[in-house]
């Protein structure tokens, strides 16, 4: 990166060198923003966390097939406000992200960074309801391996422990996305992260994006099965 | 204002140089004058039109959920089957700016979908038919 950046810097002061006569030097000017290979990379990284939900889709979609009044019935104890709650806060959270980066290419940092503060904010309002819905299941017996849970028919149990492990494993990743802001905080802060240099914040707003589009088929499967 | 619309200008320019700019040497000789190639890759959008994605998801998840809440079973169902996939177009498209992306992203994205599709309609064929 410094490398890149130092090629970068001294091009334009020192006229005399021809990039053309120095392929080296013309690379690093050219490509000390791979913009492409950057993207690409997220995107493919974005694509395996795809896969990651898919299996689990797969696994989802079988059980329903083999258990399907099961599933009818034991969705029905999930709290639909909650899911569509939920649904509503992510995809704000989604739109403030989105607003961060496009204010971040304006050159308006400060503005870029309040809007990731309210995306971590709405993100942090997710994970509060998300908690009030699991501390209420939880109350009833209804955690992985309760014995309220396993005196329950076999599609059930299948069905709650897919809840589990999918609304899970989403919630790991909206943590990991508040993480992924908090890291980029204080690069937006000190310029670095800028109107001309911005790959790194775009790259965190697509995983936020992911993070949305994968709730965005959980609330279906889960909450309105019933 | 003049600066944002000067951008504007700058990035809604080179739309078929997008997918060559990497690469292409004669391109990135006169990068440094003219700025960089994320610059003029990047499409600058208007902050009203993700708002209005952002008005149509909302609007599309009452849609489905009052569907679930109202018209239990089939109704329900066949309404969050079509308009599911739809908001996830949107985010992908909008949010994601895959519209404003080069081919490539598209079509890397279309690639990993018909694994995908193929995969979860082998499967439920077998268990649906079996």
């Amino acid at each position: 990166m410094s490398v890149a950046n130092a090629a970068g810097m001294t091009l334009p002061a020192g006229s005399a060198v021809d990039p053309a006569a120095d392929p080296a030097a013309a690379h690093g000017a050219a490509h000390h923003q791979d913009y492409e290979g950057d993207k690409t990379g997220m995107w493919l990284f974005l694509f395996t966390e795809f896969a990651l939900f898919a299996a689990l889709f797969v696994i989802y979609g079988v059980y329903r097939i083999i258990y399907t009044p099961e599933f009818h019935h034991a969705a029905a104890n999930l709290n639909v406000a909650a899911g569509v709650t939920n649904t509503v806060i992510l995809l704000t959270s989604s739109l403030t992200m989105v607003l961060a980066v496009n204010a971040l290419q304006r050159g308006e940092n400060r503005r870029s960074m309040a809007l990731l503060w309210a995306t971590m904010a709405l993100a942090l309002a997710f994970m509060v309801i998300k908690y009030f819905e699991w501390g209420a299941k939880f109350e009833h017996g209804l955690y992985p391996g309760s014995e309220h849970l396993l005196a329950m028919d076999g599609g059930e149990i299948v069905f709650f422990g897919l809840y589990f492990v999918m609304t899970g494993l989403h919630g790991i990743h909206v943590l990991l996305g508040v993480g992924a802001m908090l890291f980029l905080l204080p690069r937006i802060k000190s310029g670095r992260q800028s109107a001309t240099n911005y790959t790194l914040t775009e790259n965190v707003g697509l995983y936020w994006h992911l993070v949305d589009v994968i709730w965005i088929f959980l609330l279906p499967l889960f909450y309105l099965t019933n | 204002m003049a600066n944002q619309a000067n951008q504007q200008e700058q990035a809604a320019r080179p739309e078929g140089a997008a997918g060559t700019a990497s690469g292409n040497a004669t391109d990135n000789i006169t990068g440094p004058a003219t700025g960089n190639a994320a610059a003029a890759v990047h499409h600058l959008l208007p902050d009203s039109l993700f708002v209005a994605v952002w008005g149509a998801l909302v609007v599309l998840t009452a849609i489905t959920s009052g569907a679930s809440v109202w018209f239990p079973g089939t109704v329900g169902h066949t309404v969050a089957l079509i308009v599911t996939p739809l908001k996830a177009a949107l985010v992908l498209t909008f949010f994601m700016h895959l519209k404003y992306e080069s081919v490539g992203f598209r079509a890397m994205l279309f690639a990993t979908l018909g694994i995908v599709v193929v995969f979860l309609g082998l499967t439920y064929m077998d268990y649906l038919y079996r």
